[in-house]
Order: structure tokens, then sequence, then C-alpha cells
């Protein structure tokens, strides 16, 4: 297949979208039930409806800023986790097993646990999105600094650079930071579904309680009205961190 | 007293042994890499160092370089010990050892960055040197967008950046095409002589020993020894003229083959035995 130039690819995209919300709307007319799939045009005045209430503005500041405290943490406890069993042996065969434990086990089954020990709060919920975010960033941090770039650390320290700390962050974290960043990329694709599972299961809060709440009311075109800012939300924290990607690749 | 110091060598190193592990286990087998080197080297002397694989010469350089540490023995830099590397040695490497996120001023700038030098005057030392080289109009392009030759070029600007007059070089060229090498050593051999650079070289290969060399070392393989040192007595400059053929040029290269041979041979009896 011939490779596609921008303006082609965005006009794809365009039209896939049309079509998309076409088919949509007829097949919203024929159901004939706004409970059951509402239409696009209800679900846009929904959403109006969200965005001028202000509504939508408070759950999503909400929604943004557990996302961003918890991502933060989580590239923390990530970074030092993930350095301490690249670096060391017996922290690896001590530790690995519980964060491919942790990996594997859905976030959403912890959370009676975070209930109990954290509260319903604010710190139970970026618990949450460190539960759901950290594995990803701490096996990147790991695996990318155990292939360690030996010429380029011995250029460095001829050069005039010393001791374990100055090598790891000028050579070694340096030379990994493209792997890290498929792994923060990893991690805040999960963030997102954290942040939803701790406004959902925990206490109701952010965009997540609002999907919750309009749900139980059964008004589906707010529910989708919700969604939608939500997806965006997850998308574009992605992208962007994938633009940030290519920035620090170099070939 | 003007002659005690003019007669101090650039490097001198004192009964160096080096011992490897062959494995992490505590009570692994070692291998003895260099037993009891003894070698000093002038100032603007041009050293190449040849030998057969595993004959410890890139263990040596390293050692020189300060980036190991020797079991016994040390490294004396103008009569000063040296257990660190330092700005007076610049080390250039065979697999160019560029930072393949920095592009070609700033891995010229780096070692200028790491000892903090004002950010203006390490500019222009680092941009002349890269017009020494040739690469001026490379300076923002990333090594990848390089050829070997070019990315060596870098890797020579940046060692001459740092002002160092000793060179340890190991086998810069090795990674290079025919043509492109030719030219390089020619380029190497101007800028070692218009700057007066004490120069250790190691190469494997045979012409370029000799062309290049003052003199040459000739280590043995296991363990580490220095077989001979050959002095090579041809006229400078020797580029512009085809020096394969002088007479010095082929006895030198003749004996050194000859000598190479022997000791592979010695060592394969010795396996076998």
């Amino acid at each position: 297949m011939r490779t596609r130039s921008k303006k082609e690819i965005r006009r794809d995209q365009i039209v896939g979208v049309a079509v998309f919300l076409t088919v949509w709307e007829i097949s919203a007319w024929f159901v004939g039930s706004k409970l059951v799939l509402p239409s696009v045009s209800q679900i846009a005045v929904a959403f109006w409806d969200l965005l001028i209430s202000g509504e939508l503005i408070l759950a999503l500041s909400e929604s943004i800023s557990l996302l961003i405290v918890g991502l933060a943490i989580s590239t923390v406890i990530g970074f030092i986790l993930g350095a301490l069993v690249a670096r060391s042996r017996t922290a690896y065969w001590m530790l690995n097993p519980y964060f491919s434990a942790l990996f594997a086990t859905p976030t959403i089954a912890l959370v009676p646990l975070v209930l109990v020990w954290f509260g319903f709060g604010f710190p139970g919920r970026v618990i949450v999105v460190i539960l759901a975010a950290v594995v990803p960033i701490m096996f990147s941090v790991a695996s990318g600094l155990r292939d360690d770039p030996k010429d380029l650390v011995d250029v460095a320290r001829s050069f005039g650079v010393k001791g374990e700390l100055a090598l790891l962050f000028r050579v070694r974290v340096r030379a990994a930071l493209p792997v890290l960043m498929a792994g923060l990329r990893l991690a805040a694709g999960r963030g997102v579904v954290g942040m939803a599972v701790a406004e959902t299961y925990l206490r109701l809060g952010g965009i997540g309680g609002l999907i919750k709440s309009y749900g139980s009311m059964f008004q589906t075109d707010y529910v989708f009205a919700a969604i939608l800012p939500l997806s965006l939300l997850g998308i574009t924290l992605v992208s962007l961190i994938g633009r940030l990607e290519r920035r620090f690749q170099w070939s | 007293m003007k002659d005690a110091i003019l007669d101090t060598p650039a490097i001198e190193l004192r009964g160096i042994r080096k011992t490897f592990k062959l494995s992490e286990e505590k009570n692994a087998k070692t291998v003895l890499a260099l037993d009891g080197v003894d070698l000093s080297f002038r100032k603007g002397e041009f050293t190449t160092i040849i030998g057969p694989s595993g004959c410890g010469k890139t263990t040596l350089l390293r050692i020189i370089a300060s980036l190991a540490l020797p079991d016994e023995g040390e490294v004396l830099v103008d009569g000063q010990v040296v257990t660190e590397p330092g700005i007076r040695r610049a080390m250039v490497f065979q697999n160019f050892g560029l930072f393949p996120w920095k592009t070609v001023i700033d891995n010229v700038l780096f070692p200028l960055a790491v000892r903090n030098f004002p950010a203006d005057e390490a500019r222009e030392k680092a941009m002349r040197h890269i017009k020494q080289v040739g690469l001026e109009k490379f300076v923002d392009a990333y090594p990848h967008q390089l050829s070997g030759g070019m990315q060596q070029r870098v890797g020579l600007a940046r060692a001459l950046s740092t002002g160092a007059d000793i060179l340890l070089m190991d086998e810069p060229f090795g990674a290079i095409d025919a043509q492109t090498r030719e030219l390089m050593q020619e380029e190497l051999m101007r800028i070692c002589q218009e700057e007066k650079k004490t120069v250790i070289f190691i190469t494997h290969d045979l012409d370029e020993a000799v062309m290049l060399a003052d003199r040459v070392l000739l280590m043995s393989r296991g363990p580490g020894k220095v077989r001979e040192l050959i002095p090579v007595d041809l006229p400078r400059p020797r580029f512009g003229y085809d020096i394969r053929a002088h007479k010095s040029f082929i006895e030198v290269r003749g004996h050194l083959w000859h000598e190479l041979r022997n000791d592979l041979i010695e060592q394969n009896e010795q396996e076998r035995s």
C-alpha cells in the first residue's frame, strides 16, 4: 500500500466520522428510544447542557487533577523501584513476582481494600490510580536500565563524569528514555482506567461519577455526553506522551 | 633542570599487572591480561600498539586512560600518579562512542560541559575543532545521519576540543572503509604534528601501525607482555607519496609480520600441547 499524505489521512478521518455519525443518527431513529440509543443530536444537546451548567468543567478538573497526581506519584515510585530492580539482582528476584501479580490483577478487585485502608477521599482515589499505573512504569524503567550502555558510560567517564548518580542521569536514563516514555504512555492509558474505577467505585466524583450518576437515572444521552470527554482525555494524554516520545528518539 | 622537565615522559607505566575474573562467582578462575608492563611514552611521540587479539592492548589503553585500575603498578602522567580520568588525556573510541541523542556540536561540547567551561569559550573551541575535521556543515546533524568516517571525525574533534595533549586511540579507524581511512590517517598525522600530541594508537592493521608511528609496540598474547619495541625511522611528513614503497617501511613491516606470525604459531602449539 502507498503511504498516505497527511492531507489524505485527515480526509479519510473526516469521512469516517461523518459516516459513523450518520449511521448512528439513522439507527437511533429506527430504535426510537432515548433510553436505549439516544441520537447524536440528543447527545449534543445533553453535552451542551453539561457544559453551560459548569458540571462538566468541575468534573473534568477533578478528574484531571486526580490523574496528574496519580501519574506523577506512579512515575516517582516506578522509577525508584525500576532502577533498584535493574541494578540489583537480589531486588529483582525479591520484588518482581509482586509486580507481575499486581500487573495481572484487575485494579477494580483491589478497590475494597483501598476503601478500608485509605478511605474514599482523594488519597484513596490516588492510590487506585497508582495501583493501575505504577507497574508499566516500573517495568519500563527496569528493562530500559538493564541494557547497560557500557560503551557510552566509558565515554562519559573518560571525559570526566564522576559518580554513579551522575552516570545514571547523564547516560543511562537518557539512553533508556525512549523505553521509559513508552512505559509512561502505557501507564497513562491504564491510569485513565484506574481514575474511572476510583471515581465510580469509591465515591462518586469527576467524570466517572458523572457517568455513574446519570446512568443510574437512566439518562443515557447524558451518559454518552460524559463518556465523550473521558475518551478525549485518554486520547489527548496518550498522544501528548507519544509526541514527547518521538522527540526523545534519535533514529 | 630544564632538561629534567623535558625528559619527564608524558606517560609512564610501572609494573602494570591486571587480571580478570572469568565469571561473577566468588571463586571464579582468573586470567592474566597484563603481566608486569613497564613502559614510558615521550612527549610528542606517536606510538602504535599491535598484537594478536586477546593480547591485552585494549586493557592497557583503558588503564592508561584510568577507565580501569591495575591490580598492581601505577600510571604516571607527567610524573604524577593518576587514578582517575583527567583532562590531559582524551580518548577516541573504536565504535566512535558518540551519544546518539546529541547533535555533532553537543557531542563535541560534552567534555567541556562536564568540566563547566564557560559556554562561549566552549562553543568557540568546539567549532574550531569541528572545522578542523571539516564538519562545519554538519554541526546540527545527529550521529546516525553521518557516515562512519564522519562519525569518527566527530570523535576526533571531541578529543581535540578538550585540549588534551595525550590522545588515546583504540582502533579508531578499524570500522571505517579503506579509502576514508587513508584520508583520516593523513589528517591525524597532520594534526598531531602541528599540535605536538602524544599519541597511543591501537591497531590491528600492519600498514597503519608502521605508517603512523614513531615506534611500534608489539604485544604478545597470554599473558599480555611487551614483546618488542620497534622504532620506525621514516621521514615526516609521510603523506603525498607512496610511503609503502619506502625501504624502512618494507623492513619494519616485514619484521612485524614475521613476529606476529611466530607469536600466533607459538600460541597454537601451546594450546595443542
